[in-house]
C-alpha cells in the first residue's frame, strides 16, 4: 500500500469516527445542534477525501474531470457546517453574511454542474503523473472555468464571516475560543485556498489536498467540542460531590430529601425519608403509601395541601402527624416546592421533611404549664382576696360586736329601755356573728391547697418560665441577659408556685419597661450563704416610688390601670409559705430588682 | 376570785376596734386601757405591771408576735391574748408555741375573752 492511500483513507476513518461519536452525542441531547453540525462537517470532510484520493488515482481526462465536479458536493457540505459550526461555538457572527454564503457556495455547486466539466476546468485536456510522497499522482492539463471564480468569492467571504465571528468573540473577552475556533478555522480556509488557486493555475505541480486540510479543522474543532463533553463531566462530579455533601449535612440534621414526580407518582428520597415515615430502607415510596401512613385525622388536609401546591397556589407546607407501624404517633414537617412543566402541567415537587416530634411534645409540655400556672393564679388570687376581705371585714365586725354586747349590758341597769334596745342589739349581735361566720366559710372555700415541698434546681425553674415569656419579652423589643449560678443547691419548693412567682416578678418587670427606651431583663441566681439561694429579676424601668416601697407587697396596692394588686401580695404570699423573703429595691443604675430567697433542700 | 379585780391592756391598731373592746369590758366593770401601738404600750406599762395584754398581731413597725417576744425579753409578768382579723391556722399554732394565753379570731365575744381568762385564773388558783 502506498503513502496517499495509508494517509488519506485514515483521514477518511478518522473523520467518520468522530463523525459518529459526535452524531450519537447529538441523539442523546437533541438541543446539541453543534454536535450534529459537527458530524455534518467531519462527514463531508471523509468524502472530500474519497474524491481528492480518486481525483489522484485518475486514468484518463474524463474520471479526473468527474471526480472534481463530485467533489464539490462535499465541499458545499464541508463550507455550509463550518459556517454554521463557527456560528453556534463563537455565538457571534452575522446570520445574513452566512445565509449569503451558503447562496453563493450553492450557486457554484450549480455552475459546477452546468458550465464546462467542473467548476474549476472548462475541460480537463490531459493528465499528467508527477511524483507525490513516493509515488506517481494524476494532475490534470486544461481550460479553466472562469466561473470558479464565484466559488473564490465565497471562500472568501467564508474568511470575512470567521474573521468578523472571532473578532466579536475576542472583544466579548471569550480569547481562547476566539484564538482556537475563529484562527484555526481562517488558517486552514486559507492555506487550503492559497494551495487551490496555486495547483489550478498551475504554478506549482501537486494534486489537491484539500482533505488533509480540512481535515485539520475537524482536529480543532473535535478538540474543542470534545473538551466541553470533559467539562461538563466534571461539573458532573462537581455535582455528585455537592450532593454527597447536601445529603450528609442533611443526615446529620435529621433532615430528608425526596422529589416527587407527578405522572409516574413515584418519589426518589433519601434514605432518611424512608427511615422517618417507618418504610423499610428498600421500599418503593409512592404518594398513595405516603398519604396511607398519615395520621387519618390530618390525611384530607394533607392531601389538600400537596395538591394546592400542584396547582401552584402555594408552597407546600404542613406539620401532621404519621402513624408508625408499631402504631406510635411521630409529627413531621414537609416543606415543599412544586416545579411545573413548560406547558404549565404539574410536574414535579421538591421537599425536606423533618422530624419535629420533641418539638411538638415541648409545646404541649409547655401549654400545660400555661394551664396549670393560669388555674393557679386563679386560685391564688379569690385566696389572696378572701384573706384580705377577712381581715378588712372581721375588723369592724368586731368592733360591732364589742360595741353591740357594751351597750347591752350598760342597759341591763336601766330597766325602762332594756326590752326593745336589748333586743335589737342581741339582733346586732347575732347577725354580726353570722356574717363572722360567712366570712370564715369563705376563707374556708377558698383556702389554696396544699404546697408540694420537693427537691428542686433552680434553672430549668427559670428556663421553664422565660420559655413562656420569650415571646413576651421579643414583642416588646426586650435584651434578655441571664446571670445563672451553676451548680447553685436545689431549693426546698413547690415548682408551680415559684413558677408563678417568677411569672409575676417578670411580668411586672414588662410592664414596668413600657415606656423606656432601653429594654434589659436581668434574671440572676446566686447562693446568698451556704443554706440559701437567692433568685431576682431587673428590670430598665422606671423603679419603684420611694413613697411606695413598702406597699408593693401589699394586698390591693397597685399602679397599674388595670391591675388587682394582688401580683406581689400572692408572690409574697407563696414566698412566706416557703419560709423564704421576698423583698424589692431600685437599682442604683434606674429600674427595679425584686429578690426572693430560699432556703436550700436538706436531705 | 371576781371578775372587776382583772385589768387589761389592750394593744391594736385599729381605733375602732380598741375602743369598743374597751367600751366592752368597762361596762362589765373590768378595767382596761387601749393603746394605739407596741412602742405606746411599752412606753406606759412597766413590766410587773398585773394583768392581761390583749394584743393585736397585725400592726405596723411592731406585729403582736413582736411585742410578744420584747414583753418576754423584759420579763412581763402579763400573759398575752393574741387576736386577730385573719384566720391563719400557723399563726395560731406560732403565737401558742412562743407562749401566748390564747388565739381569737376577730369578730369575737366577750364571753369567749373571758372564759379564756377565767380558766387560767382557776388553774393558776389551783396550783
Amino acid at each position: 500500500m502506498s503513502w496517499v492511500t495509508v494517509i488519506w483513507s485514515m483521514i477518511a476513518a478518522a473523520c467518520l469516527t468522530l463523525a459518529s461519536i459526535h452524531l450519537l452525542a447529538w441523539f442523546k441531547k437533541r438541543a446539541a445542534w453543534s454536535n450534529l453540525l459537527f458530524s455534518l462537517l467531519a462527514v463531508a470532510t471523509a468524502a472530500l477525501a474519497a474524491f481528492e484520493f480518486w481525483m489522484m488515482r485518475a486514468e484518463t481526462p474524463e474520471q479526473f474531470s468527474l471526480a472534481l465536479r463530485w467533489l464539490h458536493v462535499p465541499a458545499w457540505a464541508v463550507v455550509v457546517s463550518l459556517i454554521f459550526f463557527v456560528h453556534l461555538r463563537l455565538r457571534a457572527g452575522r446570520t445574513w453574511l452566512a445565509w449569503t454564503i451558503v447562496i453563493v457556495r450553492t450557486l457554484s455547486l450549480l455552475l459546477n454542474f452546468l458550465v464546462g466539466q467542473n467548476l474549476n476546468y472548462l475541460e480537463v485536456t490531459g493528465l499528467r503523473h508527477i511524483p507525490f510522497l513516493g509515488e506517481s499522482v494524476s494532475v490534470a492539463d486544461g481550460v479553466s472555468n472562469p466561473w470558479m471564480l464565484v466559488g473564490q468569492l465565497g471562500l472568501v467571504l467564508t474568511v470575512v464571516f470567521v474573521a468578523d465571528a472571532a473578532a466579536a468573540a475576542w472583544r466579548r473577552g471569550d480569547r481562547r475560543l476566539a484564538l482556537v475556533v475563529g484562527g484555526s478555522t481562517l488558517f486552514f480556509i486559507l492555506a487550503t485556498t492559497v494551495q487551490a488557486v496555486l495547483v489550478l493555475w498551475q504554478v506549482i505541480p501537486s494534486p489537491l489536498t484539500t482533505g488533509f486540510f480540512y481535515m485539520g479543522i475537524v482536529g480543532v474543532m473535535g478538540y474543542e467540542i470534545t473538551r466541553e463533553a470533559l467539562r461538563a463531566a466534571q461539573l458532573s462530579d462537581d455535582l455528585r460531590d455537592s450532593e454527597t455533601r447536601i445529603a450528609l449535612a442533611a443526615d446529620s440534621a435529621n433532615v430528608g430529601f425526596w422529589s416527587w414526580d407527578f405522572d409516574t407518582g413515584l418519589f426518589w428520597a433519601t434514605a432518611k425519608v424512608l427511615e422517618l415515615y417507618g418504610f423499610s430502607p428498600d421500599e418503593k415510596m409512592t404518594y398513595d403509601k405516603f398519604l396511607g401512613v398519615v395520621h387519618p385525622d390530618d390525611r384530607a388536609r394533607v392531601d389538600y395541601a400537596a395538591r394546592q401546591a400542584f396547582q401552584g397556589v402555594e408552597d407546600f407546607r404542613e406539620e401532621h402527624r404519621i402513624v408508625l407501624p408499631d402504631h406510635s404517633i411521630r409529627w413531621i414537617s414537609i416543606r415543599a416546592k412544586a416545579y411545573s412543566k413548560p406547558s404549565g402541567e404539574p410536574h414535579r415537587m421538591l421537599g425536606v421533611s423533618l422530624d419535629i416530634t420533641q418539638r411538638r411534645q415541648n409545646e404541649s409540655e409547655m401549654v400545660e404549664l400555661r394551664l396549670e400556672l393560669a388555674h393557679l393564679a386563679r386560685v391564688l388570687a379569690i385566696s389572696e382576696l378572701s384573706t384580705s376581705l377577712a381581715h378588712e371585714i372581721n375588723q369592724p365586725l368586731g368592733a360591732i360586736l364589742n360595741n353591740a354586747e357594751a351597750a347591752k349590758l350598760l342597759l341591763s341597769r336601766d330597766k325602762d329601755r332594756q326590752e326593745t334596745i336589748g333586743e335589737i342589739l342581741e339582733d346586732i349581735i347575732q347577725d354580726t356573728q353570722r356574717a363572722g361566720n360567712i366570712v370564715r366559710k369563705i376563707r374556708g372555700m377558698a383556702k389554696k391547697s396544699e404546697a408540694h415541698f420537693e427537691p428542686l434546681p433552680v434553672d430549668p425553674l427559670i428556663k421553664d418560665v422565660l420559655k413562656l415569656v420569650n415571646s413576651n419579652l421579643s414583642m416588646n423589643n426586650i435584651t434578655l441577659q441571664l446571670d445563672l449560678k451553676p451548680d447553685l443547691a436545689d431549693v426546698r419548693g413547690d415548682r408551680v408556685r415559684l413558677q408563678q412567682v417568677l411569672m409575676n416578678l417578670i411580668a411586672n418587670a414588662i410592664y414596668a419597661m413600657n415606656n423606656t427606651p432601653s429594654r434589659t431583663l436581668t434574671v440572676r441566681s446566686a447562693m446568698e450563704a451556704p443554706d440559701i439561694v437567692t433568685v431576682s429579676v431587673s428590670d430598665s424601668g422606671m423603679g419603684i416610688d420611694k413613697a411606695n416601697q413598702e406597699a408593693v407587697f401589699r394586698p390591693f396596692f397597685t399602679t397599674k390601670k388595670d391591675g388587682l394588686g394582688f401580683g406581689l401580695s400572692i408572690c409574697r404570699s407563696i414566698i412566706e409559705e416557703h419560709g423564704g423573703r421576698i423583698w424589692g429595691e431600685n437599682n442604683p443604675t434606674g429600674g427595679a430588682t425584686f429578690s426572693f430567697s430560699l432556703k436550700a433542700w436538706k436531705s | 376570785m371576781s371578775l372587776p379585780s382583772l385589768s387589761f391592756c389592750i394593744v391594736d391598731d385599729d381605733l375602732s376596734f380598741g375602743k369598743s373592746l374597751k367600751r366592752l369590758l368597762n361596762a362589765r366593770g373590768i378595767a382596761a386601757d387601749y393603746f394605739g401601738s407596741a412602742q405606746s404600750f411599752l412606753d406606759c406599762v412597766p413590766p410587773e405591771q398585773p394583768g392581761y395584754a390583749i394584743v393585736d398581731l397585725h400592726m405596723p413597725n411592731c406585729d403582736g408576735l413582736g411585742l410578744l417576744g420584747k414583753m418576754q425579753e423584759m420579763r412581763y409578768t402579763m400573759p398575752v391574748i393574741i387576736i386577730t382579723g385573719q384566720a391563719q391556722a400557723d399563726a395560731r399554732d406560732l403565737a401558742m408555741q412562743r407562749g401566748a394565753l390564747g388565739y381569737l379570731q376577730k369578730p369575737f365575744s366577750g364571753e369567749s375573752l373571758l372564759e379564756l381568762v377565767t380558766k387560767y385564773e382557776a388553774n393558776n388558783s389551783i396550783q
